[in-house]
């Protein structure tokens, strides 16, 4: 066997966690990665593959230190550098793809500045000038007319854009490692798939050897050779992709496999209640622009240029105690849907009925009984819940605004409330802070169930939880829909999550419905190239854990 | 299971969270320094009518003493005691501030909510008004204010109140602005709470820390300047003992004994070093950035 | 730059208007407050040697019977024009007496700027090549320390040590208002060196809480991350964000350059603005007082709009913020 490419043996790291604790990020980790292949890290925040993706440039965050093993790349022990070599080690033989390229990139030096500066202190030219060579990498990312791409300031790129900026700058001095941290955690699905498309060919024809660090499995198992999966800093599994995806050894990695979101093609028993139930929610020729009027939710700054299309012609219904998904990637208008019929924001065109009554305007001026019967949960619960409020008064809030209860009889209600979400009671006098992620998000449909809604938008709701945790919030919004026969609004840019809640499905682009069926339709005969093209990016994306599906339903 | 806490050690009620941060601020020994600087001060100034051997404007001996056991401190140039005089110098400053200051932190407080949750053109009149009295540098506006108002107490602590309010409603509308953009407060709306409610239940109590370091680094800034003005003989006047002013008749003996100048303005420096100790450790503490109070 | 000029004009126009409230704030609190400009300005004791008539002839030959606001507008009108009038009752201009005592705080006040920032910066930049170093809680202890100190200790002090004990410098400068500007330059090294005691510390505060952000940025790591050497991480990456807080806080800073510019005159007895309003203000003259504080809010206003302008050089979101309105 010849002699792997990257080496890590015995790898510890620990943080300071006080004056004289520790805590291990990194526990005792090794495995091993050839020339030219591509390794995935996977598991959920907290595990520690973080820590690890920057240990591989031998670097660690403020507060953590090295507390032993070796990792060696290449035959240079990467520990062991210091100084100057230490820093032309960095970019020069490996480099690191940041995550959030908006916020790693300096927001005051143009894109252009950042490459040449990179290219100035890595040498890297060879006989062109550095603007040139600059141009060229632009230019290999694909880019549309590099030269102006050079003048911008990040913040003035797309997303996509900005993610292609951040691989160019890693790719300057030709590194023989690159380690990608979250790469495309911040793109829509379809640039997602060109983008990792693009790395894989540009891989082949430079032979780097890969890391991709994510939570997303159907990234790595679409990218990688192998995968390593990480929990509480430790490796539980490390093996062949499709070994570790089809026979997970370990119980976690089964659990974390068994969570990912999947596209289920196959028939749905669904529509029958659609045609018996009135529909609780219709809109018809729905028209809505930012800018037509100033409106105090918007940052003042957007509010002047002129009005912009953000819903076109928007018609839709949904039955009483259903769910109809909204699909659209970042920009689509599907956040203003939500907005606009929970009250955030008003002055729109057409009509929105509401169980046989007219609902527009901003909420304050809707009468008590529609505010409690449209509910609105947030996609981020750590923004949605006040930190000053303990869980008891977030939830008793809307009892005692709607219903008025006191505060004793109220007490009995939210506990009733956090048992149906499988919250223990003792939870009750915590502050939102003291919560996990998907505790905090659960007290948030507590609080929203609380009001006895009949119609609950929910925005991205488990966009910001680990997919485990996801399986757990979704099973839980499922059975509460059932028992409280609650019609939903599911918007997400996630077509899976989507697919498995509904019973019909609506694709938005740029403001303008795509399609709009049941979800059995949508998923196996959608009517537009867009859908269809959507439908793509996730199938090509989950195509092993789908495969993986169907064996295990045969 | 896999869902675990983000913050696993903090799993007991808020005020145990309050106290653990408040003790991890106290083991900074430049933060107990300060907290220590600070109870000794207030202390010092409650207690100076039953500490001080002799009344503080009677002449009770020989102008311009050394310490003896009769003087702690000496006397002064015209023959009173100075060690009463120190210990009392700080009362009255002191007393104006706090009260001036907890006026400005209150009306500046409802301000800088209003302004910044309601936005709009009553932000854009009230920030203007802020604008145009931070313009006038405050301690030529303190001065105006006495020369109309007078310096006795009731008149100085209305005059700190005006001053100091404006400061108040910019660090306030700005951590208002930030607030408003979370959802809790968009949840608030939607659930059909009136905009005091929302201003009163949900924004306020996320200011309360901000609040607190608010009062103690303003009150010392006004204990600053008004000791300022007493020494430019427009604020506290004679017989009244005053740090600012004792610096100020110290002046006239600056060669030949230091020593008066001296005690007085450490007494003043050690206050404010005080507060500023402990605010900085408790603001670090409770995640107040420096930026933030502007 | 049509948007930036666009951004310029708007801020102009924003200045005017707060100067425009300045005046009302100034004439309020002198003719207003006092209850009537005259009987504050003549001394109580003297006030009895007036009578009833005199008085009231005094009073509508200089227009204090008019209505107050009609009197607002006149004193706004000089302020915004320059002309400080003359005093109320020996009829001296102000304009001509307080022109040199201005010129020379100005002085004071632009070199003590210029020695802050480059002391706050320098040490700024040096304490973020290594955060939490020794340095680093040096500078930051010291400046803690050094925010605490009051003006008229300082100066006192820098008195004692300098005049007293070792006789380096006179106790208080005796140079005339109208004394060359050279000369006045001289003399302000005490003064300049007492107001930058607490005024690098201020600075130096706001500058370390926006380096200790930016240093905690991803765009920071990912330049550590990408081999960039230390020095050209904090100059170029670091520093022009970290300066934007300090920035931000322009008018607080130079108001309180101002105020404690006023005190240090008076320590040194240095021939500044700070003297002449502390004499306007004990021979209640109130023109006089006008136009000082007039023209200090006009200098933190300017100060504030200069301060602007760096953070859009500084900040390319603002500047594409400012084309959306």
């Amino acid at each position: 066997m010849k002699t792997p490419h990257v080496d890590v043996r015995n790898l510890k790291l620990v943080y300071k966690t006080g004056p004289q604790t520790e805590l291990a990020a990194i526990d005792e980790v090794s495995f091993s990665i050839g020339k030219g292949e591509t390794l995935g890290i996977v598991g959920e925040s907290g595990c520690g593959k973080s820590s690890l993706a920057r240990a591989f440039l031998g670097y660690t965050r403020p507060g953590a230190r090295i507390a032993g093993g070796a990792l060696v790349v290449g035959g240079v022990d990467v520990f062991a550098l210091t100084g100057e070599a230490l820093r032309r080690y960095r970019g020069g033989r490996a480099a690191m793809v940041p995550q959030n390229p908006l916020s790693a990139l300096t927001p005051h030096r143009t894109i252009g500045q950042h490459m040449v500066e990179l290219i100035r202190i890595h040498n890297a030219a060879g006989n062109i000038s550095p603007t040139q060579k600059a141009l060229d990498l632009l230019a290999a990312m694909e880019l549309p007319d590099p030269s102006a791409i050079f003048a911008r300031y990040p913040h003035q790129l797309s997303g996509g854009q900005r993610q292609r900026v951040v691989i160019a700058a890693a790719l300057v001095a030709e590194p023989e490692l690159i380690v990608l941290d979250e790469p495309t955690t911040a793109l829509d699905k379809t640039v997602e798939t060109q983008v990792l498309d693009l790395v894989s060919r540009l891989q082949k024809r430079t032979n780097t050897t890969l890391i991709y660090v994510s939570h997303d499995l159907n990234v790595v198992a679409r990218m990688c050779d192998g995968v390593l999966v990480m929990q509480h800093g430790k490796v539980l599994e490390d093996g062949p992709t499709k070994e570790v995806f089809n026979a997970p050894k370990t119980e976690y990695a089964r659990t974390l496999i068994a969570a990912i979101p999947k596209l289920r093609t196959g028939t749905r028993p669904e529509p029958v209640r659609l045609a018996t139930a009135a529909p609780i929610l219709s809109i018809r020729d729905l028209d809505f622009s930012y800018g037509g009027k100033r409106s105090r939710f918007i940052p003042r700054f957007f509010a002047a240029p002129p009005a912009r299309q953000t819903l076109k012609d928007i018609s839709l219904s949904i039955a009483a105690g259903s769910t109809l998904g909204v699909v659209g990637e970042s920009g689509s208008g599907k956040s203003t849907l939500a907005s606009l019929v929970a009250g955030l924001v008003g002055g729109n065109g057409g009509r929105i009925m509401f169980d046989g009554k007219p609902l527009s305007g901003l909420a304050g001026g809707r009468g008590r009984d529609l505010r409690r019967r449209v509910q609105l949960i947030f996609q981020d619960p750590a923004s949605s819940l006040n930190p000053q409020h303990t869980v008891e008064q977030i939830i008793a809030r809307p009892l005692q605004v709607f219903f008025g209860m006191t505060r004793a009889a109220s007490r009995d209600r939210v506990v009733q409330l956090l048992d149906e979400l499988d919250l223990d009671a003792t939870l009750l006098t915590r502050s939102p802070r003291q919560l996990s992620g998907g505790q905090q998000q659960r007290v948030a449909i507590a609080r929203a169930f609380a009001c006895e809604p009949d119609l609950v938008l929910c925005d991205e709701v488990t966009s910001a939880l680990d997919v485990t945790v996801q399986a757990q919030v979704l099973q839980q919004m499922k059975r509460l829909q059932r028992e409280h026969n609650t019609a939903y609004l599911f918007i997400s840019h996630d077509l899976p999550v989507v697919a498995e809640m509904s019973d019909q499905m609506l694709v938005l682009e740029a403001g303008e419905i795509r399609d709009y069926a049941d979800t059995g339709t949508i998923l196996t005969n959608p009517n537009s190239a867009y859908t269809k093209n959507l439908l793509a990016a996730f199938a090509s994306a989950t195509a092993h854990s789908t495969k993986r599906t169907f064996q295990n339903v045969s | 299971m896999a869902d675990i806490p983000v913050s696993t050690p903090l799993r007991r009620s808020l005020g145990w969270l309050r106290s653990r941060r408040l003790r991890r601020a106290l083991s900074e020994p430049a933060t107990l320094m300060g907290l220590i600087l600070v109870v000794a001060h207030l202390l010092l100034a409650l207690l100076a009518p039953l500490l001080a051997p002799y009344d503080t404007s009677a002449l009770v001996g020989a102008p311009l003493q050394h310490p003896s056991w009769e003087f702690l401190m000496g006397t002064d140039q015209i023959g009173r005691d100075y060690f009463s005089r120190i210990i009392a110098g700080g009362r009255i400053a002191l007393m104006v501030s706090f009260l001036g200051i907890a006026i400005a932190v209150v009306s500046g407080t409802v301000l800088g909510i209003i302004a910044g949750y309601i936005g709009g053109r009553t932000d854009e009149i009230i920030m203007r008004i802020v604008d145009a009295m931070m313009a006038i540098p405050d301690l030529i506006l303190i001065a105006i204010l006495i020369l109309a108002l007078g310096t006795g107490p009731g008149a100085l602590i209305p005059v700190v109140a005006v001053v100091y309010t404006w400061g108040v409603v910019r660090v306030i509308r700005a951590k208002t602005i930030s607030l408003s953009t979370l959802d809790f407060v968009r949840s608030a709306e939607l659930r059909g709470e009136t905009r005091l409610a929302v201003m009163v239940r949900e924004i306020l109590p996320n200011l309360i820390g901000l609040l607190g370091v608010e009062l103690a680094v303003r009150v010392s800034s006004a204990v600053l300047r008004i000791s300022a003005l007493s020494f430019l003989g427009l604020g506290i006047s004679q017989p009244t003992p005053d740090w600012g002013l004792m610096v100020q008749e110290a002046m006239g003996v600056i060669f030949t004994d230091p020593w008066f100048l001296l005690l007085p303005a450490i007494m003043l420096s050690s206050l404010i070093i005080g507060v500023n100790f402990m605010v900085d450790g408790l603001s670090r503490a409770f995640g107040i950035t420096t930026a933030e109070l502007g | 730059m049509p948007q930036i000029l666009a951004m310029t004009v708007r801020r102009l126009v924003m200045s005017f208007f707060i100067l425009s409230i300045t005046a009302l704030i100034v004439f309020l609190g002198t003719e207003v407050l006092p209850g009537d400009a005259l009987t504050a300005t003549i001394p109580t004791e003297e006030l009895q040697f007036y009578s009833a008539d005199q008085l009231a002839e005094m009073r509508s030959e200089l227009g204090l019977d008019r209505p107050i606001p009609v009197r607002f507008l006149e004193v706004w009108a000089r302020l915004m024009t320059f002309d400080f009038g003359t005093t109320i009752v020996k009829h001296e201009p102000v304009g001509p007496r307080i022109f040199h005592p201005m010129i020379n705080s100005a002085i004071l006040a632009g070199v003590a700027l210029v020695v802050m920032l480059a002391l706050v910066i320098s040490l700024g930049t040096l304490a973020s090549l290594k955060p939490g170093g020794r340095l680093d809680t040096t500078i930051s202890a010291t400046t803690l320390f050094t925010y605490s100190m009051p003006d008229f200790v300082v100066s006192n002090l820098f008195v004692i040590v300098f005049a007293v004990w070792l006789g380096l410098a006179p106790a208080v400068i005796l140079a005339p208002t109208n004394a060359p500007k050279l000369t006045i330059l001289a003399a302000s090294i005490l003064p300049v060196l007492a107001l930058c005691v607490h005024g690098v510390a201020y600075q130096y505060r706001l500058l370390r809480a926006g380096m200790v952000e930016a240093l905690n940025s991803d765009y920071v790591e990912r330049a550590r991350l990408a081999g960039l050497p230390t020095w050209r991480i904090s100059l170029v990456h670091a520093l022009p964000s970290a300066l934007i807080p300090m920035l931000n806080g322009t008018a607080s800073f130079v108001a309180g350059l101002l105020s404690g510019s006023v005190v240090v005159e008076a320590v040194f007895k240095y021939p500044g603005a700070g003297g002449e309003l502390l004499r306007a203000l004990s021979q209640r003259e109130i023109p006089t007082i006008q136009a000082i504080a007039f023209l200090a809010a006009l200098a933190v206003v300017v100060a504030n709009l200069l301060a602007d302008l760096a953070i859009l050089a500084l900040d390319p979101r603002v500047r594409t913020r400012s084309q959306n309105g």
